[in-house]
């Protein structure tokens, strides 16, 4: 049950923050990071690995108290943007749509805050491309994918008073994250190795 | 701030292991000035005095090996099927120069080297070291990636070394798709020997360069080959390195469910 360990992480998490909280208030009361009830954070960022995966993405997070927040991920993905004619394929069309829920805990600093959040959801792909090479007769071929999707959340917020800058990684879990650490068989899809990393690109108010 | 010290838990699942057996050796290949680790798992039921077995060949070796080899023995075992002598060739020069049939941008072009070394110089120290069936209906070829089309390659171009072949993810835009030219080449020599043919892809292969091509060739095959004994299947919710296993897995079924 790999995923035990993954909600074992989350849970260490709730743990830690809930155990530093109090000291945190202490020392840092008069000048911590502002808690909003409601965060809206769209983005736009990339795919680090490809370079070629654009994505549009908004975070609504919900504070339920200073600790705890309930998160709302939406993501649209335009994939494979830079090299879309490569050796007589042409990708006609490469979309991916997500949409994650999830719990997360929050830590704070005077200008910052740090929320890891254990998200689920849905992941949807679509794809088609044609080879039109040619020496051979067009072959067109698509996939349409809806896939679990479950994976760890860290979203950044560094800013002052209401208008902050935020970043967001996202390191999925499934479908098979990673099932071994024997080097030699790696047995896992890339995302795991490759996180989808956003910059916010411009400031957000907190409602 | 307090300082946070996160341990990073992490997901570890240890599938039961089956035991085997195996040898490794090297051979200093005169077809590519180049040195190859060659590890050979055997059977656990081996037994060189009465039976001769069937071969299969692990490009990627390094990588491969084990993996193969446990599931050869489960899978034959639950099927009843008699298991194979796994063979893993390990590299030698690099897999971009060995496995691809072309000099272009993303290899070397050595695959006509190295085919003659698996077919000179490896399958006769095999055959002749130990309990191998020598006829090509008895030879195997795994391959992932390059190694997959390494695979095609020699489905293309030497026909008559391997009967049956594993190709998981093949890369078959190389070269503007060379692969498919090769095939269309020498198609009349080859379409009807008998052969097993195992394409596997991963369903979110979708880098623009994977999906396409692979559907042509599984095309090709299904209309110009009337011995072939042909499957395709994409892997769900996988992409390039995920798929991997689990085509390894359906590919290695495929095989002993048909051979």
């Amino acid at each position: 049950m790999k995923h035990i360990n993954y909600i074992s992480l989350f849970f260490v998490l709730v743990s830690l923050t809930a155990a530093s909280s109090q000291s945190v208030q202490i020392k840092t009361a008069k000048h911590s990071f502002p808690v909003a009830k409601l965060t809206i954070e769209p983005a736009i960022g990339l795919n680090p690995y490809s370079m070629g995966n654009f994505l549009v993405s908004n975070i609504v997070q919900w504070n339920i108290e200073k600790h705890l927040s309930i998160v709302s991920y939406t993501s649209y993905a335009y994939n494979n943007a830079l090299d879309r004619d490569f050796n007589y394929i042409r990708t006609d069309y490469n979309n991916s749509l997500t949409q994650k829920f999830g719990i997360g805990t929050s830590l704070y600093g005077k200008r910052s805050a740090h929320t890891f959040s254990l998200m689920a959801g849905i992941k949807y792909d679509a794809f088609q491309e044609t080879l039109h090479n040619p020496e051979f007769e067009p072959v067109t071929a698509s996939v349409k994918s809806v896939s679990p999707d479950f994976g760890l959340m860290y979203n950044g917020k560094i800013g002052k008073g209401k208008c902050f800058f935020s970043y967001r990684m996202y390191l999925p879990i499934y479908p098979y994250p990673l099932k071994s650490f024997d080097i030699w068989s790696i047995d896992g899809n890339w995302p795991i190795l490759r996180w989808n990393l956003e910059w916010v690109s411009d400031y957000n108010k907190i409602y | 701030m307090p300082f946070l010290f996160v341990l990073i838990l992490v997901s570890c699942q240890k599938e039961e292991s089956i035991p085997f057996l195996s040898e490794e050796f090297s051979i200093n290949s005169a077809s590519t000035n180049a040195t190859y680790t060659i590890n050979v798992a055997f059977p656990q039921d081996y037994n060189p005095n009465t039976q001769s077995y069937a071969t299969m060949y692990v490009l990627d070796g390094e990588e491969n090996f084990n993996f193969v080899a446990e599931n050869c023995e489960r899978i034959s075992r639950e099927l009843s099927a008699a298991n194979v002598l796994v063979v893993s060739i390990g590299y030698g020069r690099d897999r971009a120069i060995d496995y691809t049939p072309s000099d272009a941008n993303e290899g070397g072009g050595g695959a006509a080297q190295f085919m003659s070394f698996v077919k000179d110089e490896l399958i006769p120290r095999i055959e002749s070291d130990y309990a191998a069936d020598t006829a090509r209906e008895s030879r195997i070829i795994l391959g992932h990636s390059f190694g997959g089309l390494f695979a095609a390659y020699a489905f293309t171009n030497d026909n008559a070394v391997f009967g049956n072949y594993l190709m998981l993810s093949p890369s078959i835009w190389y070269d503007n798709e060379i692969i498919l030219k090769m095939e269309k080449e020498n198609r009349s020599s080859i379409a009807n020997r008998h052969q097993l043919v195992y394409l596997g892809l991963g369903e979110l292969e979708g880098g623009g360069r994977m999906l396409a091509p692979f559907q042509a060739f599984y095309l090709q095959l299904q209309s110009n080959y009337p011995g072939i004994a042909l499957e395709k299947q994409l892997q769900p919710h996988l992409d390039h390195s995920g798929s991997k296993n689990p085509n390894i897995l359906d590919g290695l079924h495929f095989y002993f469910q048909n051979r």
